[in-house]
């Protein structure tokens, strides 16, 4: 999903990023307000110590809320199967999920979906080959023991500044970031 | 008359503001590019034409 977002020249944002706290509700509030898109993906709801986590579907009413109260923010769905969301949450029937089918390839052409738009010409190829690369990164920071895990706020942190290296060193930014308007 | 067409450059964002956002330090942002230059040479290369393995060996003889 980073690669798919660097490749489409966004930021990509986390919820990594909000430090465990009373607050942290309101602050990740906030963190979805400051974006204009949010992506939840519902497959990724797992458990934890024999315990499944909520927070994903919550985060995904979050900016529902948030897209219904304010015009601007837009708010994405992704899920591994299709029509498994009728039954998982069927107070969403009528939103159409990208469903990616539990591949990366399948994230990428979901963010070529939501993101392509005039003028910004990028094919799946490229974004395979920043999605390649990056996994290349991580797998090596991981090797040399610089992460604790993907998931944590430092790790996410370098990913996505790698990705948006790899994404100028590729030449996706120059000259194919154009739309007409 | 044609409609006016204007050319808008989308803001892509930058390493640096991705650094900046996420809190990067000096040595942290130079270590994150110098292994992403290293892991850039290695993939981005054109694969060779010439054809490997058996079926090829066949076609030759």
């Amino acid at each position: 999903l980073i690669a798919g977002l660097a490749a489409h020249g966004l930021l990509p944002r986390s919820v990594l990023e909000v430090p465990a706290s009373t607050d942290r509700l309101r602050r990740i509030l906030r963190l979805m307000r400051q974006c204009r898109y949010s992506i939840h993906d519902l497959s990724r709801v797992e458990r934890s110590g024999g315990v499944p986590r909520f927070n994903m579907p919550f985060e995904a009413g979050l900016a529902t809320a948030l897209s219904l109260l304010q015009g601007r923010h837009q708010r994405f769905l992704l899920e591994a199967k299709r029509f498994r969301l009728e039954r998982s949450l069927s107070d969403l029937n009528g939103t159409d999920p990208y469903v990616h089918g539990g591949s990366a390839e399948g994230v990428l052409r979901a963010t070529m979906s939501l993101f392509t738009r005039p003028g910004l010409k990028l094919t799946i190829r490229d974004l395979s080959g920043v999605y390649k690369r990056l996994r290349l990164y991580a797998r090596r920071e991981m090797r040399r023991g610089q992460w604790d895990g993907l998931y944590s706020p430092d790790a996410f942190g370098r990913l996505v500044a790698a990705a948006m290296a790899i994404v100028a060193q590729m030449g996706l930014s120059r000259g194919r970031g154009r739309r007409r308007g | 008359m044609g409609k006016a067409a204007t050319t808008i450059k989308t803001p892509f964002p930058s390493f640096a503001e991705a650094a900046d956002k996420y809190g990067l330090s000096a040595s942290d942002r130079l270590d994150v590019q110098r292994a992403v230059d290293q892991i850039l040479p290695k993939t981005s290369g054109h694969r060779s034409r010439k054809v490997h393995g058996r079926g090829a060996r066949a076609k030759k003889k």
